[in-house]
């Protein structure tokens, strides 16, 4: 008998959890159990108990029923992967901004160049031309650069010309300092505005020393505002906050100046938690690689600040940890073997520079390159095999991880940032961080099981 | 659960009931950013 070599086996009290990771399995067995698995001593397992794991693959005759395990469901995913119809569409009407914060993941490859309308009318075309080949999101990313800089206005109500009798919707990745002077043409358009998103990193000693510019030594009070007034248009808005050590202990500061401006509840204003962990933020002072302590930190503050919980702390889960939780609260799970839309091909960010690229942070890094549409479409063959390929069950160090099916080979622009190669993976210690996870969650996790 | 009738020591429990590999997880562009539809709402041609 052989034991898969895809197993995670995680103690959890008296009991581990036995993690499969090539069908998505996850069983609770005794300690015991566990131990006799772990030394391969299937003999003193119980008669039913052993024919269980095997039905469930745990334990296979030979490696190599493994392998046509592994290879079928393999294939089974990377042909749903590259079947998939659906397209995001990202614009960057320039990489400029108005800001040039200490984190920005555009700003070493800013430039002020900027698309014209012209650019506008290929994208539409681009749409028009592949409608019946790609299912196409219908909310469009603003990203950039800041998409609402002043000098971006004539693309911007030109945009919202030519979405005027589609479904199309946009969803704005804005800083928020220059939305004032949108405000009246937003008022006018507010149904073909599908979300904000807008970053507040925490009360403004702390969000003033990393969002500014050089026309903007101070930002938060007039991105707070900007913030009130799209709320009073009922614009839903993503508050992000970007996570790292210095800012942690400040971040309920902020929730109270919501709650005295009285948004804090505001039912169109949804917080979102993110942590700066990633490679390709190089000027964070202390990138996260151990994201478990900051669940656990999180927890601690929200005891002291409970108003904090206007954040979610599943945002702070890395994916393993997200794949365990559904299974726990019985929620279906689905091989994840992309990191994200981008790997595989599924976004298209429509960039300044006439090309089209994977990624929105990407412009300007040749191995982005998807193709151009300006002046006329023409693909980048080559590239875009390598994109269908970024996945896990690609990448030689994913092929034999437990999490392959899991874990999606980490994020492709820090893999390029890291290795200057999308094809190797990122990995920060999956394995070892679920198994945090898991001792940090053993009470809930154990009481969510029995219930 | 099932349990060895002899010690009790030997127990085992599904905790999942189904094969995954039906699909792919729709997910946004970027983890980085949350579309308010998770990304799932797709539309064709713009009318004009």
């Amino acid at each position: 008998m052989y034991l898969s070599s895809y197993i995670i086996n995680i103690n959890i009290g008296n009991s581990n959890l036995l993690v499969n990771g090539i069908n998505g399995h996850v069983d609770l067995i005794s300690s015991y159990i566990a131990k006799l698995l772990q030394n391969k001593d299937f003999k003193k397992i119980n008669r039913n108990i052993l024919n269980r794991l095997i039905n469930r693959h745990y334990i296979f005759n030979n490696i190599k029923e493994e392998e046509i395990i592994y290879k079928k469901t393999e294939k089974d995913v990377y042909y749903q992967l590259v079947n998939d119809k659906k397209r995001s569409i990202i614009i960057n009407f320039s990489e400029a901004c108005n800001l040039n914060c200490v984190y920005c993941t555009s700003k070493k490859r800013r430039k002020n160049k900027r698309m014209s309308i012209e650019h506008v009318d290929k994208i539409f075309e681009f749409i028009k031309k592949f409608y019946k080949r790609f299912r196409f999101n219908k909310n469009i990313i603003l990203f950039g650069g800041e998409p609402l800089m002043e000098k971006n206005s004539s693309l911007f109500n030109y945009l919202l010309k030519k979405i005027l009798n589609t479904k199309f919707k946009l969803f704005i990745i804005s800083n928020g300092v220059s939305i004032n002077k949108y405000i009246d043409v937003i008022k006018e358009n507010k149904e073909k505005i599908a979300r904000f998103q807008i970053t507040l990193d925490g009360p403004p000693e702390i969000h003033d020393k990393k969002r500014y510019g050089l026309n903007y030594t101070k930002t938060f009070d007039l991105i707070l505002n900007n913030i009130i007034e799209l709320l009073k248009l009922k614009i839903p808005i993503t508050l992000r906050s970007n996570m790292e050590d210095s800012s942690f202990y400040h971040l309920h500061k902020l929730v109270k100046i919501l709650e005295n401006k009285k948004i804090d509840r505001n039912k169109y204003l949804k917080p979102y938690l993110a942590l700066i962990h990633t490679y390709h933020l190089k000027g964070t002072s202390n990138p996260i690689t151990q994201p478990v302590k900051y669940i656990k930190k999180f927890r601690k503050q929200s005891e002291k600040h409970p108003e904090l919980l206007i954040y979610k702390e599943k945002n702070l889960y890395q994916y393993p940890e997200t794949f365990l939780m559904n299974v726990i609260n019985k929620r279906r799970n689905i091989p994840r073997i992309t990191p994200c839309n981008t790997a595989g091909a599924k976004v298209f960010v429509f960039a300044s520079d006439n090309k089209i690229y994977a990624c929105e942070s990407s412009v300007d890094i040749k191995e982005f390159v998807l193709g151009e549409y300006f002046p006329r479409i023409k693909w980048d063959k080559n590239n875009v095999k390598k994109w269908k390929n970024r996945c896990s069950t690609k990448m030689r160090k994913c092929k034999r991880c437990p999490l392959v099916f899991i874990c999606g080979g980490g994020c492709s622009l820090d893999a390029y940032e890291k290795n200057k190669s999308i094809m190797k993976p990122i990995c920060d210690g999956g394995i070892e961080n679920l198994k945090e996870f898991v001792k940090l969650n053993k009470d809930r996790i154990l009481k969510l099981i029995n219930k | 659960m099932e349990e060895d009738n002899n010690n009790g020591q030997q127990r085992w429990e599904p905790l999942t009931t189904y094969t995954w590999n039906t699909g792919i997880e729709n997910q946004p562009p970027c983890p980085n950013y949350q579309p308010d539809d998770g990304g799932t709402k797709r539309v064709g041609c713009p009318k004009n």
